[in-house]
């Protein structure tokens, strides 16, 4: 009786899929993964012809206003106008370069001047000069 | 005849693919910024300076009204007409007063937009809109 007649293969784990496998986690974190981006106070854009793109996101301060005058700064939603200067002042003094910073004003395109002129005071209290009124590209 | 002998199939070693997926994982990671938006830039003056006096010839005031007319030098126009019409005054005010200003370049007017209280930010935004396509550097913003 001759049992180890036949040489038997050597029986390795494939390993060819482990790249599929790899690739279905990619495009799965991919499209499930949500940025921590807070979405703000539900505002129109005004819209513009001349704007310029941010640079850095970490160098900007969004204040987002609507029409009925609430204010929201970054995700602090306020319920007084005479807030924002003070957060302001506290954001620009915990940042890397407070000269650098911009503010971004997301106001709503039917605000009225009176609630604008009152956070471009506040701005200017807490020293934040750097402005940008963020609005959609006007094509001509 | 040939006797073919059996070769074994010679099988390509992929057990690095996963290295460079989770490369390409990492390099996406890290990579990835998120659009900041954009929008018209606008710098404000500091809150304690004290306005300097200025020439009633070096301002150009703009008007706007809470029903959202506009006003340029006390003329009624629609708003796409004040980038031309701002464009006039800074060679007109640029012919008058000649030289360079402290910067080293031309000399500018200073547009200052009055708004009314009730008046639209979209309304605003278009004249400063205009302003900026006009190339005006000296722009104020004041509160009627």
């Amino acid at each position: 009786m001759n049992i180890n007649s036949k040489p038997r293969p050597k029986s390795t784990v494939s390993t060819a899929s482990l790249p599929d496998i790899i690739f279905m986690l990619l495009i799965f974190f991919m499209v499930t993964t949500v940025m921590k981006t807070f979405d703000g106070l539900k505002v129109q854009d005004p819209s513009a012809k001349k704007i310029e793109k941010l640079e850095n996101r970490k160098n900007v301060i969004y204040i987002w206003q609507t029409k009925d005058g609430s204010v929201c700064v970054d995700d602090q939603t306020l319920s007084n106008i005479d807030d924002v200067s003070e957060i302001l002042k506290f954001k620009l003094e915990s940042s890397v370069d407070p000269g650098k910073m911009v503010v971004q004003f997301k106001s709503d395109q039917n605000t009225t001047m009176e609630l604008i002129q009152q956070v471009h005071t506040e701005c200017r209290q807490a020293n934040a000069l750097k402005l940008s009124y963020a609005a959609k590209k006007l094509s001509d | 005849m040939i006797i073919k002998k059996r070769r074994e199939v010679d099988e390509i070693n992929s057990s690095s693919m996963a290295d460079i997926a989770f490369l390409l994982l990492v390099f996406f990671l890290v990579t990835t910024t998120i659009d900041p938006g954009e929008g018209l830039t606008m710098i404000l003056p500091p809150y304690e300076s004290d306005p300097s006096p200025r020439d009633a010839d070096e301002i150009v005031k703009i008007l706007v009204r809470s029903t959202g007319q506009v006003l340029l030098d006390g003329e009624i126009m629609n708003i796409e007409q004040i980038e031309e019409k701002s464009k006039n005054k800074v060679q007109e005010f640029q012919s008058t007063h000649p030289g360079l200003g402290k910067d080293g370049k031309p000399k500018q007017p200073i547009f200052v937009v009055i708004t009314d209280q009730k008046a639209q930010y979209q309304t605003f935004l278009r004249v400063v809109d205009q302003l900026k396509l006009a190339a005006c550097k000296k722009i104020s913003v004041v509160e009627s």
